[in-house]
């Protein structure tokens, strides 16, 4: 099953928009898409290394101004870009990941979430790489072989990129570094005790997570056609880190179907904008009152109640 | 000089001095024990070889390079493994796993390693996994592999430990209270593997509670009190000093 589930979920994406159809359809599985990039760089920081950022959607941030600037600025090919979006977010996200040398935990959560929001507001004032709050319109579509690609060509671009994702990240799992990553997320004395580098391999976590972040924010800008800070906040980062909490640290399977899960119950919510962060947070809530066994816990009592009413009669 | 070796090496802790003034050296092939009361300061002693403690003074030497003041990873590439009495095993990583990480030692795990297949690093991770497989032989959880550590027993969970040490095959192994919690039974192959280790040329200082594990595995004995080494010799000798102290 574990070797299935990310076959399964990718199947999904690939059929779903085809079943749904149109542009809406393909629209929904590059959204899709760029979540489940999204949340497989967040599995690298906080799912191997085992590091609380609340910073990844900020970083992703990068990755779309990079894009829409060289594009609509420079006038580079997104394909041109593209490596420069990584390279920038990967830069940035060691800089976010250097307290994470003296700090752990939720403090180290605190501090990225200061990282995030000074970021957030460097996209605001920066006017002249950002155009500020009016953000920067007018991103060229993605050109394959000299051609200008539409919903359906650009949904097959973000589904190589997500693939090639999918493949890299688990080519990490099962590799000697995922493996010291996994160790030091268990126990970093051990894990120092046997010759792992601890802070170097720390830092190298969020310089992959937010790379990977920079390939979803290069899609996202090409997607959108359009970049503002309001796409990068807080509220897209929680959305993250539910993905993860769903899905379990360090399972990739898991977190391509969450990803697309909450993609699709996200743009169901739409509509309903006024309810749709009350469902996002009670979400969260049922995910960790799962995870810390509650759900069980309460059935449990609710059971042993019933039977002693039950054998009181 | 070959050998793990302090020199002079005291620690202070916010003013009360843990260790004073210790000096020994463990040579290749050699089993030195150290005992001593709880509180003596045997597990600082352990921590100060291993680089988990840096010496407030003297040195640490390995293989005559100055380690003083070095982190646990140049400890640990420069061949010093060591145990934990409170034994720390990578909670959510499978046994095979967990072993691996001690095979891993001297590499350097790194992305390219990761993403860019290479003929001579597929044999690399071959020979490690062999490797870690035989050290599992060893310590009798071969057919555990795959089990996640959560699961194990606390002796099953010791013998995994070891097995990690030996899998990253030490030039020195730094053993504190490898016995603890372990039955009669399973001691016997301890004592076993950790003979053949050193006959084998590891040079290993054990600090063990179990009086007849140190007697017969050791070569010499430090006995220490109150943070420093009061006696040396052969374990009675060292046991009767210590017992004639007021």
């Amino acid at each position: 099953m574990r070797h299935q589930l990310p076959a399964v979920a990718l199947a999904a994406v690939v059929l779903v928009p085809a079943w749904i159809g149109g542009r809406r359809g393909y629209g929904l599985g590059t959204t899709a898409v760029i979540a489940v990039i999204l949340a497989l760089g967040y599995q690298v920081t906080y799912g191997f290394s085992g590091q609380l950022s609340v910073a990844h959607a900020p970083l992703q941030g990068l990755g779309a101004y990079a894009v829409a600037n060289l594009t609509t600025s420079a006038h580079w090919s997104f394909w041109a870009t593209l490596p420069v979006a990584v390279l920038v977010a990967a830069a940035v996200g060691v800089v976010v990941g250097l307290p994470g040398l003296r700090v752990r935990g939720d403090v180290l959560a605190l501090v990225t979430l200061g990282a995030g929001e000074i970021l957030q507001n460097l996209y605001l004032n920066t006017e002249r790489f950002t155009r500020g709050s009016d953000g920067i319109a007018g991103i060229p579509p993605v050109s394959v072989l000299g051609r200008a690609v539409d919903g359906r060509g650009l949904y097959v671009v973000g589904l190589g990129l997500g693939l090639s994702t999918l493949v890299a990240v688990r080519a990490l799992r099962d590799s000697p570094l995922g493996r010291s990553w996994m160790a030091l997320r268990d126990d970093e004395v051990a894990a120092a005790a046997c010759g792992i580098r601890v802070g170097r391999l720390r830092l190298l976590a969020f310089a992959v997570g937010a790379g990977i972040a920079g390939v979803a924010g290069a899609l996202y800008a090409v997607q959108d056609q359009f970049v503002s800070s309001v796409s990068f906040g807080l509220g897209q980062t929680v959305i993250v880190v539910l993905v993860a909490l769903i899905a379990g640290e360090g399972r990739i399977g898991r977190t391509v179907a969450a990803a697309i899960g909450i993609t699709v119950l996200v743009d169901r919510l739409t509509p309903y904008a006024d309810v749709s962060t009350g469902v996002t947070g009670a979400l969260i809530l049922a995910v960790v009152a799962l995870r810390l066994g509650l759900f069980r816990v309460g059935f449990d009592r609710l059971r042993a109640g019933v039977r002693n009413v039950v054998a009181a009669r | 000089m070959n050998g793990l070796q302090l020199v002079g090496v005291s620690k202070d802790f916010a003013g009360v001095h843990a260790v004073r003034d210790v000096s020994f050296c463990v040579a290749p092939g050699e089993m030195v024990g150290l005992v001593g009361l709880n509180g003596s300061g045997k597990t600082t002693v352990v921590n100060l070889s291993g680089g988990a403690s840096v010496p407030s003074t003297g040195r640490v030497l390995v293989d005559g390079r100055d380690l003083t003041g070095r982190a646990p990873p140049n400890f640990a590439r420069a061949g010093v493994v060591r145990t934990f009495q409170g034994l720390r095993l990578f909670e959510r990583l499978s046994v095979l796993d967990n072993v691996l990480i001690g095979a891993q030692r001297s590499t350097r795990p790194s992305l390219a390693g990761a993403w860019i297949p290479h003929a001579g690093r597929r044999r690399q991770a071959a020979a490690l996994r062999d490797r870690a497989i035989a050290a599992l032989e060893d310590v009798g959880m071969a057919s555990f592999g795959a089990t996640p550590v959560q699961a194990l027993s606390h002796g099953q969970r010791r013998r995994v430990e070891l097995a990690r040490a030996f899998a990253a095959e030490p030039a020195y192994l730094v053993l504190d209270e490898p016995g603890a919690g372990v039955d009669p039974e399973q001691k016997e192959v301890l004592a076993g593997l950790l003979a053949a280790h050193r006959d084998a040329g590891v040079g290993m200082l054990l600090v063990e509670h179990d009086a007849g594990l140190v007697e017969r595995l050791t070569d010499r004995v430090l006995g220490m009190a109150n943070g420093a080494v009061v006696a040396e010799g052969s374990f009675a000798e060292v046991t009767t000093r210590l017992e004639q102290r007021p």
